[in-house]
């Protein structure tokens, strides 16, 4: 019970430092946001994009065109060889005349025009649906291995545009990472310059600490605390900051704009939040620590 | 309770604050520290509570051996000491109950602990009273016993005192003095220092009188 009410002791203290010098805490306080924010919001960012890209890649199929009056046993020999594999989830024939309708659905000109011709130019196709989660590499090797069967015309699968996308939203998570380094030491900073003045205007209370047999641990406890509570109140910003941009961009995707539907689908989900929030606490406690090197040798 | 082996104490630049300083303080035991300024009282009585560390010679305070000992037991040590300063040294940002009870505040003493023990080292130097007062609001002589009740609270088996009534007029001082033989008187080991002949005069016991850093008297 002792540890619990040095704990409670040194949040206290923490808390009534901040109280004492609002300004400066809130100096402080806002640019460790700002860092934190920063790297919330490429979190966030990169996150939808990356929801966004997996639940395409796992509607992704591969399809099979079968070279023209192929007999239908060599269709379902293909078939067979396809639902074998562990990947495919499922494999259906796709008949020229079904292609046709879907084709004028989707494209009403093209198909018209194929109806008009006197036979129908589509060939026998598969659609091969594969199982989530989908390995590109994995695919591309049965690619490979299924376009030199007998009877297989041309396979198609062009998705690497999404691997692409992949990589940039690597970049862009990378950036928000760098960013997020370069101001959270400055964060780290300002809160070990705030935290060093603080102790040395308590300096006389510290030497007295020492006289009386405070420990280290007792001394440096309530400006560690201190430093925690920032990073705290600090991570509980940044999220506030990111959740009034998420609102924002969800109100402005309402316009139509794909781009900001896309990327605005989700919020951060609760473990990042509390991750953030916790990242707060960690820039703030070190950003204490660092600030009391010599508080031990203060007489 | 208190050993000095031969102790030599000198300060960068060639100071040379003790010489020699060869004494032993037994249990139980009323002392006085005297000399002019410059003496080497404070810096005696910083030895002792280990803030300085002897050039040479050897310290051993109630059974401990400061040469040897580390860091981490210091406030452990300290904590069987009880310091009094001149200027007191209260923090004035909190209350006269909070700065008796900090140390056992951080050690995680519950509430009413606390309190119980504040109260009764209040009660002792007359202070019960005023134990949601802050320094400001006291006068020296308050504030000097506010520092001693700090200093007992947490029942020390020394109490030093380094000039403790530089600061309060001669019937505060006396009073002070007269707190500190009832301190003595119930077991604790005093050790005061001050250049107020008169003080040592009117009270008496021993008196150990320092000069150019070396022990040139001592009433053992």
């Amino acid at each position: 019970m002792r540890i619990f009410r040095t704990l409670g002791y040194f949040i206290y203290e923490g808390l009534m430092a901040l109280w004492r010098h609002k300004a400066l805490h809130g100096f402080a306080i806002f640019v460790v946001a700002l860092s934190l924010y920063i790297l919330g919001f490429s979190a966030y960012l990169t996150g939808n994009v990356n929801a966004l890209l997996s639940s395409w890649q796992n509607k992704l199929e591969v399809r099979v065109f079968l070279d023209d009056g192929l007999p239908p046993d060599r269709v379902g020999q293909l078939q067979e060889l396809f639902e074998k594999n562990p990947m495919v989830d499922s494999v259906r024939v796709v008949t020229p005349e079904e292609a046709l309708q879907t084709l004028a659905k989707l494209a009403p000109a093209f198909g018209s025009a194929a109806r008009d011709m006197q036979s129908n130019p589509l060939p026998t196709s598969l659609s091969v649906r594969l199982k989530p989660p989908i390995d590109l590499k994995a695919v591309h090797r049965l690619v490979a291995r299924v376009s030199g069967e007998k009877g297989v015309d041309q396979v198609l699968f062009d998705w690497d545009w999404v691997d692409k996308l992949r990589i940039y939203t690597r970049f862009v998570s990378l950036v928000g990472w760098l960013l997020f380094a370069a101001l959270g030491a400055a964060a780290v900073f300002t809160v070990a310059a705030i935290t060093r003045i603080l102790a040395l205007s308590r300096r006389e209370e510290i030497a007295i600490l020492h006289f009386v047999g405070s420990t280290p641990a007792g001394i440096r406890g309530p400006f560690l605390a201190g430093g925690a509570i920032m990073g705290f109140l600090s991570g509980l910003l940044a999220l506030i900051g990111l959740f009034a941009t998420h609102v924002a961009m969800q109100r402005l995707s309402a316009g139509d704009t794909l781009l900001l539907t896309w990327l605005s689908h989700a919020f951060l989900p609760p473990a990042e939040q509390a991750a953030l929030v916790g990242l707060g606490v960690v820039l703030g406690a070190v950003g204490g620590v660092a600030s009391l090197g010599s508080v031990d040798r203060w007489t | 309770m208190i050993r000095f082996y031969h102790v030599d104490k000198d300060y960068r630049g060639g100071v040379q604050a003790l010489s020699d300083v060869n004494l032993i303080v037994h249990p139980r035991e009323f002392c006085f520290i005297t000399g002019s300024s410059g003496a080497g009282k404070t810096t005696l009585l910083k030895l002792i509570i280990r803030e300085e560390m002897p050039t040479t010679g050897q310290i051993l305070v109630n059974g401990r051996n400061l040469s040897v000992l580390s860091h981490r037991q210091m406030p452990y040590f300290r904590r069987r000491l009880g310091v009094v300063f001149q200027d007191f040294r209260l923090i004035p940002t909190r209350t006269v109950y909070e700065n008796t009870t900090l140390l056992m505040t951080i050690m995680g003493i519950p509430h009413r602990e606390r309190k119980r023990r504040a109260f009764e080292a209040l009660r002792w130097i007359g202070l019960q009273n005023r134990m949601n007062a802050y320094p400001e609001q006291l006068s020296g002589g308050e504030q000097q016993r506010v520092a001693i009740a700090r200093a007992l609270i947490n029942r020390p088996v020394i109490l030093l005192a380094d000039e403790p009534t530089g600061n309060l007029d001669p019937q505060l001082a006396h009073e002070i003095i007269a707190l500190f033989q009832e301190v003595n008187a119930a077991g604790t080991t005093v050790v005061v220092a001050t250049h107020d002949k008169s003080l040592i005069q009117d009270f008496g016991g021993r008196v150990i009188l320092l000069h150019q850093g070396r022990v040139v008297e001592d009433g053992e």
